[in-house]
């Protein structure tokens, strides 16, 4: 129920370390916002000052078209659950959800019946007279969210909520943490360093390196359109195939040569080569593994062996060793193969991404 | 490194070895307690017991001497000055501590790290070196021989002021900043988050400040005149002095000292540990 | 470091900040810092607390200090005092930890034993102690006697009055820096006590390699306290001797008082403060420049 836009916002230490610098990030009603990056990017920090535990070096920060740089933390109306969940260990659960109607000085009986419907709503209801220190790393996770839901809050804060689980459990509570936006309808800040995360929880998901925002995008368009090498390489698993090639031209078209071979092009990126003035030059081209497949020798763009063969069922993923150095491939041909068999791969055009090599920027995906 | 170290030498020196240490702690032991022993048989004690030496043991254990100083002395009314005044000062000193210890670890400011600086050097200082000067605030203030006088320059106690920030500091910061999410202001945080889980701290900090106060003799004996303001310490010692108790009422002298003594031996029998554990564990001390 | 920086720093609200410091930051600044720099201003005056008006006359309080002999007297008995109980509370009081640091039948009872002194107010058991060192049928004597040694004069004499002082100090406070090395004992890591100090099991190597540097924080920290508190005592010095016999217990602080709350020469009064002052931050500094070569935290 909250709008939140992020104007020109800058964080810097008091060594003169920028954490943040200068970013733009504008958040509306009911969005799930995913900050995801590297440790380091500057994502948490974003959060502790829309949260207000971070103060603002420089910018602007609105809540609702209110400016609230200066307003203290327990005063923004802002939920947040925290990484190691932060529980009050000398309160019982029951007392842990309760804490911020109690001190809205909410009457006694009302707070009673939305602790326990909130505790119901997350299955906490046996565990209401325990004390943190008695529970699981989950169910503390379910009562550090408990604690937030409770208040109605504008939005929701989440730093990397769910990085002290094991996998299994990681991933019941991505599913938890996606129904519960559903059904609360209020905006969601999350932090993730996870892309995974990021790519199955999010509607919008903003990357972010050494402070600055990369690319702020919806899942889909970050994957098929990363605007530069960052992304490109820190969406996606396994990550991105990157090589050098040379744009030449032959017979009046543009190819990409490689080590063991060339590739070819759609008219599209071709076009685009050349309006930009590639030919003759050399790029940096990616490929993502699940976007090779297997071709001839003739047509191979890269020639290798086989190094690693992992098995996973419906899909198999191949490491092979070429002269562009390691290729990855993603493959749905599952048959098994032997460890230093040759393998000849060529990417599929359409989904070739060339990038400058000195900017690292994309040039045509 | 979990080494256990075989006693491998032979009968004799393991015996020696053993009689060393029983020697050792028993003459410390009976060092130490001798002077409560020694107090407590001599209160007992008639006229005639008490000059000769040669009777540990009091032959006719008058505990008239106990009752007198109890109940036809003004001792007691000393020991209630003192036990009210300290947990008045106690109380306050919890409070101030409390909060300036919160600011040291919690707050943002500009001068957290020179205020530090400034209650680690008045640590050190010889608190004696301050009476001249406070003793004139207090007589400009007309609170000399008082017991607002004696409070109001007590209200802070550095060294209480380090225990709680060695507690606090212990305490993850997300617990704070959780609570300010959830709408607490730095009061509640303080009161409600960090005291509950600093309790221990708060408890020593409570009983060795209580005890050092009700003990205190050097301050309030230059500020108070009146007996009636006396703490224990001062008013003991003006029993001690006064005409006739002094070198011939040796016993009721021991009775008031132990009628003083005895009481704090038992509050610490029962609260030993956080006196141990808070004094040696929690004071920040490394090693 | 430090770079400059075009951004405004927020910190958490000014009226926030007071609420929580100035509760303690005004009585520190009133009892503790002002009467300090109070203290030092007045030590250049000759102000004798009941005239109005005083003079300001520079250095002369210090200069008629340096010229008496009963300053360096008591400069000495401080020296002597501050001496005499910080060692033997420092060493016996790591004696008994050593012994105690296992637990066996009765060391809590020790441990309580050993402690209680330091609960106990100074001014009781210094009468007790004054009774004790009585020379005529004191039991101090009558022990003395009974092993075949001569009596003492005790706190009757100015030969033995000082030990006297030093010998009710160290009972003090040897339990206070025994718990302190009993639980650095605790913390150093191995069971290598566990056959107890006195049994060669537990080398003397061991001792000086191991134990002694893992408690040497403790031992540093116990130096400046066991220092400060020697500096200061005065309880038991009021009660057994009053700075006698011929101002042989006579130390800083007590001349200090003397001066100041008898003898009503606040201008030397507070020239004594300030030289305690400058005395404590001397032997802090040296203690903490020092600590820097047998400290190992």
């Amino acid at each position: 129920m909250a709008e939140i836009i992020l104007n020109n916002i800058t964080k810097e230490y008091d060594n003169g370390f920028q954490a943040v610098k200068n970013i733009n990030l504008e958040i509306k009603d009911n969005e799930f916002v995913i900050l995801v990056g590297p440790s380091g990017c500057g994502k948490s920090t974003t959060l502790r000052m829309i949260a207000g535990l971070e103060d603002i070096s420089d910018g602007d920060l609105f809540l609702d078209g209110k400016r609230i740089n200066d307003v203290p933390p327990q005063e923004r109306d802002i939920a947040m659950v925290f990484q190691n969940y932060a529980l009050y260990p000398h309160m019982t659960v029951y007392q842990n959800i309760a804490y911020s109607l109690k001190i809205k000085k909410v009457p006694k009986d009302e707070i009673d019946r939305r602790v326990r419907e909130t505790a119901a709503s997350l299955g906490l209801t046996e565990l209401l007279d325990r004390k943190p220190g008695q529970l699981s790393g989950g169910q503390k996770q379910r009562v550090a969210m408990g604690r937030a839901i409770i208040r109605h809050p504008k939005a929701f804060l989440m730093d990397e909520p769910l990085s002290n689980l094991d996998a299994k459990l990681r991933g019941q509570m991505r599913v938890e943490i996606a129904d519960l936006y559903q059904r609360l309808n209020t905006t969601f800040i999350y932090v993730t360093h996870d892309q995974t995360e990021a790519m199955t929880l999010g509607t919008k998901i903003v990357v972010m390196k050494d402070g600055e925002i990369q690319q702020i995008d919806n899942p889909t368009n970050l994957f098929n359109y990363p605007v530069n090498k960052f992304v490109a390489g820190f969406i996606g698993t396994p990550t991105m195939n990157f090589f050098d090639a040379e744009c030449v031209e032959e017979d009046g078209k543009l190819c990409l040569k490689t080590l063991d071979g060339k590739i070819e092009l759609t008219p599209e990126k071709e076009q685009k080569l050349k309006e930009d003035g590639w030919t003759g030059r050399k790029v940096t081209a990616g490929i993502r593994p699940e976007h090779l497949e297997f071709c001839t020798e003739e047509q191979a763009a890269f020639k290798g062996e086989i190094s690693v063969f992992e098995l996973l069922g419906s899909n198999a993923i191949i490491y092979a060793q070429c002269a562009d150095g390691r290729v990855v491939m993603n493959t749905n041909d599952t048959v098994s193969r032997e460890h230093g068999e040759t393998v000849f791969m060529k990417p599929r055009e359409e989904k070739l991404h060339i990038f400058d090599p000195e900017t690292e920027r994309i040039i045509t995906n | 490194m979990n080494t256990h170290y075989k006693d491998n030498r032979s009968l004799p020196v393991r015996i020696l070895s053993v009689l060393g240490k029983v020697l050792i702690l028993g003459t410390a032991g009976i060092f130490t307690a001798f002077p409560f022993i020694w107090m407590i048989v001599s209160s007992l004690k008639t006229k005639a017991d008490i000059l000769n030496t040669d009777i540990f043991f009091p032959t006719d254990p008058q505990w008239s001497n106990i009752a007198s100083i109890i109940f036809r002395s003004p001792i007691p009314r000393y020991i209630f000055n003192s036990a009210w005044v300290s947990l008045v000062i106690v109380g306050l000193q919890i409070i101030t501590g409390a909060m300036l210890a919160y600011a040291l670890v919690f707050l943002k400011f500009r001068t957290n790290k020179l205020l530090f600086g400034i209650v680690m050097g008045t640590y050190m200082l010889p608190v004696a070196a301050t009476y001249i000067p406070s003793y004139i605030i207090l007589a400009d203030w007309h609170m000399l021989d008082s017991f607002r006088g004696l409070i109001i320059s007590s209200t802070v106690s550095i060294f209480g002021i380090f225990l709680l920030r060695q507690g606090f500091m212990q305490i993850p910061k997300g617990l704070v900043e959780a609570a300010r999410m959830d709408g607490a202001s730095h009061w509640r945080a303080l009161w409600e988050i960090v005291c509950p889980m600093t309790k221990a701290s708060f408890i020593t900090f409570g009983l060795m400040n209580f005890i050092s106060t009700y003990n205190n003799y050097m301050w309030p004996s230059l500020i108070t005149k009146s007996s009636e303001y006396f703490l224990v310490s001062q008013g003991l010692r003006a029993f001690f002095i006064r005409d006739g108790a002094y070198g011939t009422e040796w016993a009721l002298v021991m009775a008031a000292s132990a009628v003083v003594v005895v009481p704090l031996l038992v509050l610490f029998a029962f609260t030993q540990k956080w006196f141990i554990n808070g004094i040696g564990g929690e004071t920040g001390i490394k090693g | 470091m430090a770079a400059k920086t075009k951004y405004k720093r927020r910190y958490d609200s000014l009226p926030t900040v007071l609420l929580f410091v100035l509760p303690a930051l005004i009585p520190l600044i009133v009892f503790w810092i002002y009467p300090i720099l109070r203290s030092i201003w007045l030590s250049f005056t000759n102000w004798d607390f009941i005239s109005p008006t005083y003079k300001i006359i520079g250095f002369k309080n210090y200069l008629s200090l340096f010229k008496n002999p009963r300053f360096f007297e008591a400069l000495w008995h401080t020296v002597v005092f501050t001496a005499g109980t910080l060692l033997p509370t420092i060493v016996f009081g790591l004696i008994l930890a050593l012994l105690l640091v296992k637990n066996f039948r009765g060391s809590g009872i020790l441990k309580f034993i050993l402690f209680s002194p330091w609960i106990t107010p100074t001014v009781a058991i210094s009468i007790v102690w004054s009774w004790i060192y009585k020379t005529d049928g004191g039991i101090a004597n009558t022990i003395l006697t009974s092993l075949g040694m001569s009596p003492l004069k005790w706190i009757a004499s100015s030969d033995t009055a000082m030990l006297s002082v030093i010998i009710v100090t160290i009972w003090k406070s040897l339990g206070y820096s025994m718990i302190f090395y009993l639980s650095a004992l605790e913390k150093v890591p191995g069971e290598l006590y566990e056959a107890g100090a006195l049994d060669g099991a537990y080398s003397w190597r061991q001792f000086v390699d191991i134990t002694l540097p893992s408690i040497s924080p403790t031992t540093f920290f116990l130096t400046i306290i066991t220092t400060v508190n020697s500096l200061q005592a005065y309880d038991q010095i009021q009660v057994l001797t009053q700075g006698g016999p011929a101002g042989s217990t006579r130390t800083l602080l007590y001349m200090y008082y003397q001066l100041g709350f008898q003898e009503f020469n606040m201008g030397q009064a507070t020239a004594v403060a300030v030289i305690m002052i400058l005395l404590t931050a001397g032997l802090s500094l040296i203690q903490f420049k020092a600590s820097e070569k047998w400290v190992h935290y």
